[in-house]
């Protein structure tokens, strides 16, 4: 039997960077591959490859033994049926969920010329049901959540049909039931025939659902392997190259007085009555199922979100906070998890990125003075070891941990008391995320204040001193740090402890 | 190749300044076609013609890099011609100053529109353009009026050179513009929170960055600017006029956006737009030399300006896309 999809020697080059590296695999039909890299392994641009978004240097791309000339994503859906849902979101804000499905593939719902939407809504629903997915399609797709556009994504591709179906950090913003609801489609899938290529950076899950992991390193494949008995322990050496150990860092021995104090949050629907205390040097999570009120209450506090009321004490004041500005001002910052389009200019160097919010600190009567800010900055892209060619570099084509690192630096100059971090993890490697915890706790260890929404339960059980799982809006349960076991901890987020 | 033998120092320096690179090969090419296209005579006439779009073009180019634009402003240029026409009549600093406050107030009005009321700058600018429009005409229905002759002395100060009259203050305000821009854009804080709005607005507001009045600030230079290129305009015809303003309108949006500066915002220097402000004087001077405008008038003009606009911003779109 001929392989399903196979390269030899594929190699892509862009302006001093060789992204992949003469990389030769093979897929077989009815499998699924899971693979795995650092972030700026290669994984991203071997996928643009696969699907016709970008075009090879170098090497072949043969599919069912017949070399294959894949020129644009569309050609490689139609032709070779390569469907592919990427990691950045594609979708078109302002259109509804059923337009964005069929986007482009408008006449076939037409009737004289003219587009029937009860036809549209109806396919549209049909698409959706595949992942039990209970959205209204006639919605617009910029009302969704970040998780829920990514199942619609999903939805899209694999109601394609697809003979080789690629999900690039596919998984990252969902919650545990939606994987799983996920997973049980691709094995459904995967009988059926169709190549499916994982790629993720939660091992747990590559581990879970792949026969085959692949270990993609500095744009080369350093190992193809048949996933029996393989650890995490295990794929991450084969990572890094180095024996790592997964240790979270310890917890603070004991912390200062309080700094922020809520009590009697509200909003709307959203936030019900919501008290809480942070204390200097503590890390402070907020756990529970998605979409509970956990981002919510962090947007709240930073001014993102009226309150309807409740109070906000600093250090015993009790501040008024209506605007992001006066948040700041206080000594309150905020990292979303959309780093892309809200955490970034991307047309802007990293020097810039990471002085913005800090500029008055570093001018006098308006200038900038420049030698310091690039001293600050460099030592910044330093402690947090940023990687960029350059701090001149746009940060538009750095990698997903790099921003995430570059918005967590500039609020590091502004040097705020509190910290309100927005799933800081999500999207970014292992290495990268265990580099995070340190700097999270190093900070709190320098008198920082962290409260942060947290997704994973390795990290929820580990790093924080205090967890707060959140339900419906409320607080309704609290843990200190290591006194709770896994299963304990996911019982009181279905509120049944 | 050509290409090849560019050390990689001046190819960087090419690709920065490539506005540069084109204008001498526009200087090339024009002189092989026309005879004496390169003279200092020519020169010193691009450079009279360039401060004045230079001008427009500085606040033009901080409301295009905030993502805004401003239609306004050759409205703007002529009421302040109109302006300068009457009240010099009695002072001279009064005429200044009623032409300048003018600018500065319909740039607010602008401004202040385009924040508070989150209404597109294509319609506010649009509106206010008839609003200028309408007042300069109303001011002075004909080209006319009384420019005091110590304004455009001054303005126009030259001493000769090579039998060249060499207009001392206008290469000075060219030159201090240019500086100006380069320092605001690039060493303050004003500047870099201009890049930040357009790059990325709701973020820049996240960041707590002043949004509102980083943009009302930039359409108040605009309307600045423009008005002292209009008072500049005024000691070169010597004359009030209701709508020698109308093309600088164009010719902003051409310099600004050959000069590299992107039109959604967030990408730009001021000192490239300078160089294309130099490239739209030179065409200008080059169909009056061929003596395009005396025949057929301003509109060939405008119309090789036009499709000289189109053919910008589909190039730059093509480079960008690659």
């Amino acid at each position: 039997m001929n392989d399903a999809l196979s390269v030899i020697g594929l190699t892509k080059t862009f302006p001093g960077v060789i992204a992949v590296n003469n990389v030769t695999l093979s897929f077989k039909e009815g499998k699924i591959y899971g693979l795995v890299g650092e972030n700026g392994a290669g994984k991203s641009t071997l996928i643009k490859l696969l699907t016709g978004a970008e075009k090879p240097t170098k090497g072949k791309i043969l599919i069912k033994g017949e070399q294959a000339e894949i020129n644009s994503v569309e050609e490689g859906e139609l032709k070779y049926g390569i469907c592919a849902v990427f990691q950045d979101d594609v979708s078109i804000p302002l259109l509804s969920v059923a337009e964005n499905i069929f986007l482009g593939k408008e006449s076939i719902f037409y009737k004289n010329g003219l587009i029937t939407y009860s036809l549209l809504y109806r396919a549209s629903e049909e698409v959706l049901k595949r992942l039990n997915l209970r959205i209204d399609v006639k919605t617009q797709m910029s009302n969704l959540s970040v998780a829920e556009r990514k199942l619609v994504h999903i939805a899209k591709a694999v109601y394609k049909n697809p003979k080789i179906l690629i999900l690039d950090e596919a998984t990252a913003p969902l919650s545990r039931t939606e994987v799983e609801r996920l997973f049980s489609l691709l094995r459904e899938l995967k009988q059926k025939g169709t190549t499916i290529i994982f790629i993720s950076h939660r091992l747990r899950e590559v581990l879970e659902i792949s026969d085959v992991v692949i270990v993609m390193k500095d744009g080369k494949v350093v190992a193809e392997i048949e996933n029996v008995n393989l650890s995490q322990d295990k794929v991450v050496e084969m990572m890094t190259g180095t024996k790592v150990e997964l240790a979270f860092p310890k917890r603070a021995e004991k912390v200062g007085n309080i700094v922020l104090s809520l009590k009697g949050i509200k909003l709307d629907n959203i936030l019900n009555n919501i008290s809480l205390s942070l204390h200097e040097g503590e890390i402070v999570a907020l756990a529970g199922l998605r979409g509970q009120g956990q981002e919510k209450l962090l947007e709240a506090i930073f001014g993102l979100e009226k309150l309807d009321g409740g109070e906000i004490y600093l250090s015993g004041k009790r501040i008024d906070i209506s605007e992001p500005v006066d948040a700041i001002k206080n000594g309150i910052i905020y990292v979303s998890d959309k780093r892309d389009y809200e955490e970034l200019w991307p047309t802007l160097s990293v020097l810039k990125n990471v002085s913005m919010a800090s500029l008055n600190k570093r001018s006098r009567f308006g200038f900038i003075k420049l030698k310091n800010e690039m001293k600050e900055v460099a030592e910044m892209v330093d402690f947090l070891a940023i990687r960029a060619p350059s701090v001149l570099h746009e940060t538009m084509y750095l990698s997903g941990g790099n921003k995430q690192k570059v918005a967590l630096a500039k609020w590091l100059l502004v040097g705020g008391k509190v910290m309100l971090l927005n799933k800081p993890t999500d999207g970014i490697d292992v290495m990268t995320k265990m580099e995070l915890y340190r700097i999270l706790r190093d900070l709190a260890g320098r008198g920082k204040s962290i409260l942060t929404y947290l997704s994973e339960l390795p990290e929820v059980l580990n790093l924080p001193d205090r967890i707060l799982v959140m339900r419906e809006g409320a607080i309704i349960k609290e843990f200190k740090g290591g006194t709770v076991s896994e299963k304990e901890l996911l019982a009181s987020y279905y509120g049944s402890v | 190749m050509v290409q090849s033998k560019l050390s990689p120092k001046l190819k960087k320096f090419a690709t920065a300044y490539t506005v540069y690179v084109l204008l001498i090969l526009f200087w090339i090419a024009s002189s092989l076609f026309v005879k004496n296209f390169i003279t200092l005579y020519n020169m010193v006439t691009i450079v009279i013609v360039c401060t004045s779009i230079s001008l427009v073009s500085l606040g033009q180019n901080m409301v295009i890099l905030t993502g805004g634009i401003d239609l306004s402003v050759g409205a703007v240029l002529s009421l302040a011609t109109a302006l300068a026409s009457i009240f010099m009549k009695s002072d001279t600093i009064l005429g200044v100053a009623v032409a300048l406050a003018a600018g500065l107030l319909i740039g607010l009005f602008n401004g202040l529109i385009v924040s508070k009321l989150k209404i597109e700058p294509f319609i506010v600018t649009l509106g206010s353009m008839g609003i200028a429009s309408g007042l300069a005409l109303y001011l002075r229905p004909a080209p006319g009026g009384y420019i005091s002759p110590e304004f455009i002395n001054l303005v126009f100060y030259s001493i000769k050179i090579f039998d060249v009259n060499f207009p001392i203050t206008c290469f000075l305000i060219l030159v201090l513009t240019t500086i100006f821009g380069e320092i605001v854009l690039l060493k303050r804080n004003l500047g870099r929170m201009i890049y930040a709005v357009g790059g990325n607005e709701q973020y820049a507001r996240l960041m707590g960055v002043p949004v509102d009045r980083v943009k009302i600030i930039c359409y108040c230079i605009s309307g600045l600017t423009a008005a002292l290129a209009g008072l500049y305009i005024s000691a070169m015809t010597r004359v009030g006029s209701p709508s020698v303003g109308d093309p600088f309108t164009l010719y902003s949006i051409i310099a600004v956006t050959l000069g590299g500066t992107s039109i959604q915002g967030g990408v730009g220097r001021y000192i490239n737009t300078v160089g294309a402000a130099i490239i739209v004087a030179s065409i200008e001077r080059l169909m009056n030399q061929i003596g395009v405008l005396g025949i057929m008038g301003s509109w060939f003009t405008w119309i090789v300006e036009g499709i000289f606009l189109v053919i910008v911003i589909v190039l730059s779109m093509k480079v960008k896309g690659k």
